[in-house]
């Protein structure tokens, strides 16, 4: 632990001093900001940030996640050829830079809040939601960049399938479901349609986002399901687990190819 | 695997495939303590291949390897103790040299800030040591991967081709600086390299790999001792006399004027006796220089293969 522990210090260090993740808090503080003093109070000011962080933070994380680490490859061979090994060298990575992603995105988000207040006791639990969800995206995200980044020793190749994942999660799953949906309409879908949700962790943090913001009504019958099983302890239970297993497995697949890979 | 407390590095059946291509077939390595080992090939023979499994970047596919003595497979306590630089040496660019050097030093338990201080003194980067390392030049780069090579004085220094990418002036340095570390530090450093005169210029032992076969290894003086035929430089006066005894002798395969010198043909184990006769001649011998001997041993290898 003491080795990953200076890994990630030195790596937070390096991070912070980059301009990008400046240039990152600085659009969500901005973003924020602007919407608070222009856009109306806390509640739309939510809303209409929900999107962003939905299509935004998995974007970033998986571009600069995979850039690092393409841009890195000499150092990370040269941290090899140091007696450390190979699971503390990549978690030490990993969180080096998911960490100063997912702070600088909360601080952007939650700094301009801080400030201006709420219109509704319901906002605090919303925004907190949105940063939990931002989070849990930033390290999902980063994780299949490491993972795709290790598996691929080609740049273009490694950057080419992070953008087509990113858009499989943000637009083409969601596609392929309602296709799904629509073609099996007499049929009850209820429960394959929430297990659908599981597998796209964009998908969850939509959902939960939409619960906290009573908009499942919009939904129709399809929220009213989400709102059942999403709104009982159970659901919520399953969907943190499945964010937490989305998390774990990229990041545990990455880490079994860094420890096998030839640098 | 006998004798390994004498031997920094020894390989034993050393293989490693990547898909089709053999990268290393069977490689039996012995590189004897304290020695300045240079290990030669052409491009894609496999010394990266080599020092990338010694060092624990690449996994082998078959054989072992003993470093230091202790004999290790994919583990990283092996590396305790070795210094190595492997290829390009990059860092954290928004860290200063020195922030990037304690860091490593932490990594590896030897993080005294005079030392670190010594070594950015040694490598000729103290002054620049607060600047961050997205200002340093290339060669700046590759002296302060030297430098972290050389964090809690290991018994061992693997360099792989610790001077490309370098101008003139750098591979000088670097040069001189590996010189000084062999002295100073009676440590053994095994580099790699394809750059024959630098290699001759350097180490004490080579060992030569031609498509991942291991061909020939030693001190240079006993590989030379077996190569056969050499050519030669002799500067001498009077210049005819010498010339007319050369072309008649026996042990002189050819010889032709040069501007300066006569060059001739002859077996590396005949040079002292037909220098002996020569000298009886009344011909005064200024310098017999064999040139680019390395050059000559590496081209009659790799004509072998």
């Amino acid at each position: 632990m003491r080795t990953i522990g200076k890994i990630i210090k030195y790596e937070v260090r390096d991070i912070l001093r980059s301009k990008f993740v400046l240039f990152y808090f600085i659009f969500f503080l901005l973003l924020t900001e602007g919407l608070l003093r222009f856009g109306g109070g806390s509640t739309k000011t939510l809303a209409s940030l929900s999107n962003v962080v939905l299509l935004v933070i998995p974007l970033m994380a998986i571009i600069f996640g995979a850039m690092y680490l393409y841009h890195s490859r000499e150092f990370t061979e040269l941290l090899l050829t140091q007696p450390v090994n190979r699971h503390q060298l990549f978690t030490g990575l990993y969180l080096g830079l998911a960490v100063p992603l997912g702070l600088s995105f909360g601080a952007g988000l939650g700094l301009p809040f801080l400030f201006h207040g709420f219109d509704d006791a319901g906002d605090v639990m919303l925004l907190l939601v949105m940063i939990g969800s931002g989070v849990f995206l930033t390290f999902i995200f980063t994780a299949l960049a490491f993972w795709i980044s290790v598996a691929y020793n080609e740049r273009v190749k490694g950057l080419g399938i992070s953008i087509v994942l990113w858009l499989f999660f943000a637009v083409i799953y969601d596609g392929l479901v309602l296709l799904v949906v629509a073609w099996f309409a007499d049929y009850p879908l209820e429960k394959a349609v929430i297990t659908f949700t599981l597998f796209n962790p964009l998908d969850l943090a939509r959902i939960l986002l939409l619960l906290q913001m009573d908009a499942s009504a919009l939904m129709g019958y399809t929220g009213a399901v989400f709102q059942r099983f999403f709104g009982s302890f159970w659901g919520i239970s399953t969907a943190a687990t499945a964010l937490m297993v989305w998390t774990v497995m990229p990041f545990w697949m990455g880490m079994r190819k860094f420890t096998q890979k030839d640098f | 695997m006998n004798n390994s407390t004498q031997l920094a590095i020894q390989t034993e059946g050393l293989t490693k495939h990547f898909g089709a291509i053999h990268a290393l077939q069977d490689v039996s390595l012995q590189v004897p303590n304290g020695t300045i080992f240079g290990f030669l090939g052409p491009n894609g023979a496999g010394k990266s291949t080599l020092i990338r499994v010694l060092t624990g970047l690449i996994h082998a596919s078959a054989g072992h390897f003993a470093i230091l003595g202790r004999r290790s497979k994919h583990n990283f306590h092996l590396r305790r103790g070795i210094g190595a630089l492997v290829d390009r040496a990059d860092f954290y660019k928004q860290l200063s040299g020195y922030h990037n050097l304690e860091m490593l030093a932490r990594l590896s338990g030897h993080n005294k800030p005079s030392h670190l201080n010594d070594i950015l003194h040694q490598v000729g980067l103290y002054s620049r040591r607060h600047d961050k390392v997205k200002t340093y030049s290339q060669g700046m780069k590759q002296r302060l991967g030297l430098g972290q090579a050389l964090l809690g004085d290991p018994k061992l220094l693997i360099l792989d081709e610790p001077t490309t990418g370098l101008d003139p002036i750098g591979m000088v340095e670097i040069r001189d600086f590996i010189r000084k570390i062999a002295e100073e530090r009676e440590a053994t450093i095994f580099l790699s390299s394809h750059l024959l005169h630098e290699v001759e210029e350097l180490c004490t032992h080579i060992g030569l790999i031609f498509s991942g076969e291991l061909v020939a290894q030693g001190s240079i003086e006993a590989l030379f001792q077996h190569m056969g035929e050499i050519t030669l430089d002799l500067d001498v006066t009077p210049t005819a006399v010498a010339e007319k005894f050369l072309q008649n002798h026996d042990l002189v395969k050819s010889c032709e004027q040069t501007a300066t010198t006569l060059r001739i043909s002859i077996l590396y184990e005949n040079v002292p006796e037909l220098l002996r006769q020569l000298a009886r001649q009344d011909v005064n011998i200024f310098s017999a220089s064999q040139k680019n001997r390395l050059e000559a041993f590496f081209l009659a290898q790799a004509e072998g293969k």
